[in-house]
């Protein structure tokens, strides 16, 4: 590989060649054979421009958390990472929106958000004619955030989130990638720069191309610009941390609040083991037999103050144990450390895998005995988080020991798990593990019928299959 | 295929009196609600997925063009047969298939109307909160196709946030279920690209959408002014200060009138614009939030403010709003309207930009819009017997398209590019984006025979 035409775009000190520096950038234990580091998006398409000649196979890189997720590429030549690419390009307070490039860390952006105080407009005169000056909101705290809520958002990129469709428990309230993100930028399998979408909440001309790069985990291209949406900084906050003996319990808790008029911006349930692993001011020994509900809101203060109130008697109603409010600031202080409890599970270890599971919202309950029934027979570390409402299960799962045996169960297992969701109409998705387990496990969980259109659209947009080669859905 | 035979072949698939073929069939289905105007070959109404697969499985093999439709309320030609073909009106198709509380989702088949499942849902206590204003009209499958918008669309987001899944009849009559009741299903969002392609990448038969909860409370004001400018700054100030109100509507003097005349929403008459702001959510908080959009209003110069004191006051108040396109039609025989948006600090100037326009060409301009999305519907009103005047239309049309480009938005917010915008996508695409897309549609449709001619220019060649 001639590795002076990428020295001439991105500069000596922006490209890694070296294997010992490159094995830092292994995707499932596959070495690249270079790591650039582009600064411009024209750098990109330069970049990308030359690999669609030469057939060289790439693999986009944002903050490395979800490099475990998906099948092992096919081939590997290329990473390039978008780490140079950090510039917040516009925050348009006042319109709600900001433009990114894609390897802004989405903690760095939610601070630079929170700040902002320039909430501003430029008025029109009676006569016509416009304001030299700009109005400002009134508002004492003027902040805003992005609607995107991840573990590891501390290290996660914009980019790689929307490229991997990620997603937490706040999703209830605020959605998904999908419904955050109102334009991209991005630099197609040629080498060419496109643009879909804008800084309008509305917009319909076009395919909205945007959506098939969402999610679509750098095998159509790799994401360079986002715009995405704000929404002003909540006026209160809380969450109530409830136990309870056992699922009935839980279950009455939340169906309870979802059969009520109650916005929650998350209903997360945490089984047992789950609960054990909080971070130690919020947890007590000995819960791993129990059940724990976070129910959590945000909004305008009286709305909060209801929220608070309703929930606390539907959860004696319900048995509740043991309750604790967080309040505002403790609030934040928990859901920013509760998201890298569950990162930290997930992180390049070899001994634990994580798969995430899907089906329609009402199914929560089957899901979860189901999962726990497997836990206390096999008597293994099995930490569950369920986003009540949203229809998804993550779960963590300690390989422990490594045998054969012990791999051979854990497949069996997973195998029985996919086949249980899947008749509930749901799927599953292997989001880490080891590379040796991941030659085994449906990673992608069961294929269904929507394949070959997959297919079709992954041939039409890389033909020469240079993207991610082998580690979307169905190996595109 | 010869006319007969194509015409007996689907006779023998949808039944007799399902194909339509007289001159004054095939006139009336010839238009939408737009300016443009075609002739099909034919009109089936398929009445299962079977028939469709069998109607599009034909064209397929005749390499007929066939255009998929609901109610053809469309305002940019989308479903106008302009390379003649089949036209497959799905209105018979038109049974609500499951109504999922515990799920919150409802399956519906393409030709119920949008208003029918809404006054279904809230018997439940729930609603599918995408409105656009032909609803009572329009077919759910038309707003999949169009992912259409609507006065609620500001909080709650427009057609393609709240469709989960969908039974899709492929070119080749292949039927494949793409999503589902689950969200998160792993692969491409090929939902998120079927929704708004216009027909032309695949027949919806069957969709699963999201419905939510009603809201606890609503209030709806109406803040009466005596310039656009005020209400123009109202709406950037209201978004600025970070309140999402359900909806923020825009209605000028010239629509008003209009309105009035025809439906007596009480509308005073003598003021320049009106906002129809409205809140829901839970009741705690909502009076501290209305108290807050008041003083607003009233820092912007506001004249008056009515609040609607039960469900007919509300109901008549929209009323108005919903059947403001038909009315003004009583003002001049033929509208054209621009679906620019643009970023909502933006909107105070490009509203007087567009009154700008109207002055230069000499043609009344009438707004009514979904101001909190910057979402702008400048109605330009013309005759269009006139030759000068259809020219001069058009015109303004396109010049106002561009101020909302300049302005840093786009030449459609939910009415779709069809064939009338055709001529101004590449003021916001270029050659790239658009080979970019041509690639999904030759993907989807290599032998274009799905509503050929429409959402793309044709590649130069």
């Amino acid at each position: 590989m001639n590795m002076q035409k990428f020295e001439d775009i991105v500069g000596r000190e922006h490209l890694r060649t070296d294997p010992e520096k490159c094995r830092r950038y292994a995707v499932d234990g596959m070495i690249p054979r270079a790591v650039l580091f582009p600064g411009e998006v024209e750098e990109v398409s330069e970049i990308v421009k030359i690999a669609c000649r030469e057939q060289f196979s790439v693999v986009p890189w944002g903050g490395g958390t979800r490099m475990t997720k998906g099948t092992a590429p096919s081939h590997l030549d290329l990473v390039i990472c978008a780490e140079r690419l950090n510039k917040v390009i516009d925050i348009d307070a006042g319109n709600l929106t900001v433009t990114v490039q894609a390897g802004v860390r989405l903690f760095d952006l939610q601070e630079a958000v929170a700040g902002e105080e320039n909430r501003c407009y430029i008025p029109v005169d009676r006569g016509g004619k416009e304001s030299d000056e700009s109005v400002c909101s009134l508002r004492e705290n003027r902040g805003c955030f992005v609607p995107l809520d991840v573990p590891a958002g501390n290290r996660a990129t914009i980019g790689g989130i929307i490229a991997a469709n990620d997603s937490g428990p706040r999703r209830l309230l605020y959605g998904l990638p999908r419904d955050v993100v109102l334009g991209v930028r991005y630099v197609a399998p040629n080498g060419e720069i496109i643009g879909m979408g804008g800084k309008t909440v509305k917009n319909v001309a076009g395919y909205d191309l945007c959506k098939l790069m969402i999610g679509s985990m750098g095998s159509l291209g790799i994401l360079c610009e986002m715009t995405l949406r704000l929404l002003p900084l909540p006026e209160r906050s809380g969450t109530w941390l409830c136990i309870f003996a056992g699922l009935q319990e839980t279950g009455t808790f939340v169906d309870g609040i979802f059969g009520r008029p109650l916005l929650p911006c998350a209903m997360e349930i945490l089984n047992g083991e789950a609960l054990e692993g909080l971070p130690p001011e919020w947890s007590e020994e000995g819960q791993g037999e129990l059940f724990g509900v976070l129910a959590a809101f945000e909004g305008a203060e009286e709305a909060v103050g209801r929220m608070k109130a309703e929930m606390e008697s539907l959860a004696d109603d319900a048995g509740a144990l043991h309750k604790v409010y967080l309040d505002d600031d403790e609030h934040r202080r928990f859901w920013s450390r509760y998201r890298s409890a569950e990162a930290a599970l997930s992180r390049d270890q070899n001994d634990a895998i994580s798969v995430k599971l899907n089906y329609p919202v009402s199914c929560y309950r089957d899901v979860l005995e189901f999962v726990e029934s497997a836990r206390m027979k096999d008597k293994g570390h099995l930490a569950s988080y369920t986003h009540a409402g949203s229809g998804v299960t993550r779960i963590h799962l300690l390989v422990e020991d490594g045998s054969k045996d012990r791999f051979e169960k854990i497949l069996t297992w997973t195998q029985k798990l996919l086949m249980h969701v899947h008749s509930l109409g749901g799927n599953l998705v292997v989001e880490h593990a080891g590379r040796e387990l991941k030659k085994t496990l449906p990673v992608w969980g069961a294929m269904r019928d929507d394949l070959k259109l997959m297919q079709w659209i992954k041939r039409a947009m890389d033909p020469e299959g240079i993207f991610s080669p082998g580690r979307f859905v169905g190996n595109l | 295929m010869d006319k007969k035979l194509l015409i007996s072949a689907l006779q023998e698939i949808a039944g007799d009196s399902n194909v339509l073929f007289s001159d004054m069939d095939l006139t009336l289905y010839g238009y939408d609600a737009s300016l443009d105007k075609g002739m099909p070959d034919v009109v089936v109404l398929p009445g299962s997925t079977e028939e469709v697969a069998s109607v599009v499985s034909l064209a397929h093999r005749e390499d007929v063009p066939i255009v998929a439709r609901g109610s053809g309320t469309n305002l940019s030609g989308g479903t106008i047969p302009t390379h003649g073909g089949i036209i497959l009106h799905l209105s018979r198709m038109n049974r609500i298939l499951e109504i999922d509380i515990p799920n919150r989702t409802v399956t519906v088949e393409p030709g119920v109307i949008t208003l029918d499942l809404q006054n279904r849902l809230l018997e439940e206590g729930f609603v599918y909160t995408p409105d656009p204003a032909s609803q009572k009209v329009s077919t759910l499958g038309g707003n999949v196709g169009e992912n259409s918008g609507g006065p609620h669309c500001l909080k709650y987001g427009v057609t393609t946030n709240h469709v989960l899944g969908a039974e899709v009849v492929l070119h080749d009559g292949n039927v494949v279920w793409i999503g589902g009741k689950s969200q998160d299903c792993p692969g491409y969002d090929l939902m998120g690209l079927l929704v708004g392609s216009e027909g032309t990448l695949g027949v919806v038969t069957k969709m699963i959408l999201r419905i939510l909860r009603a809201p606890e409370a609503i209030k709806t004001m109406l803040a009466i002014y005596d310039t656009i400018e005020d209400a123009g700054n109202t709406v950037s100030a209201i978004i600025a200060e970070g309140i999402v109100p359900a909806t923020l509507e825009m209605m000028d003097q010239l629509v008003m009138k209009a309105v009035e005349e025809s439906v007596h929403a009480g509308y005073p008459l003598d003021a320049a614009a009106v906002l129809i702001i409205e809140l829901d959510g839970l009741s705690d908080g909502m009076e501290q939030q209305s108290q807050k959009i008041l003083e607003i209003c009233r820092a912007n110069g506001v004249r008056d403010i009515q609040i609607a004191k039960d469900d007919a006051e509300r109901a008549r108040l929209w009323a108005g709003r919903k059947g403001a396109f038909g009315a003004v039609s009583r003002l001049r025989p033929s509208y054209m309207v621009c679906d620019g948006t643009v970023p909502r600090t933006k909107l105070p100037e490009v509203l007087n930009k567009v009154l700008q326009v109207g002055e230069k060409y000499d043609l009344p301009i009438g707004n009514v819009f979904h101001a909190g999305d910057g979402n702008l519907h400048p109605l330009i009103l013309f005759d269009e017997r006139d030759e000068k005047e259809l020219a001069a239309a058009r015109k303004a049309s396109s010049e106002i398209l561009e101020i909302c480009v300049e302005a840093g938005g786009t030449i459609s917010g939910e009415h779709g590019i069809g064939i009338e915008k055709l001529q101004e996508m590449p003021l916001i695409f270029s050659e790239a984006d658009f080979e970019a897309m041509r690639k999904v549609k030759r993907a989807m449709d290599p032998g274009d025979i799905l509503n050929p001619g429409k959402v793309i220019p044709a590649a130069q060649s």
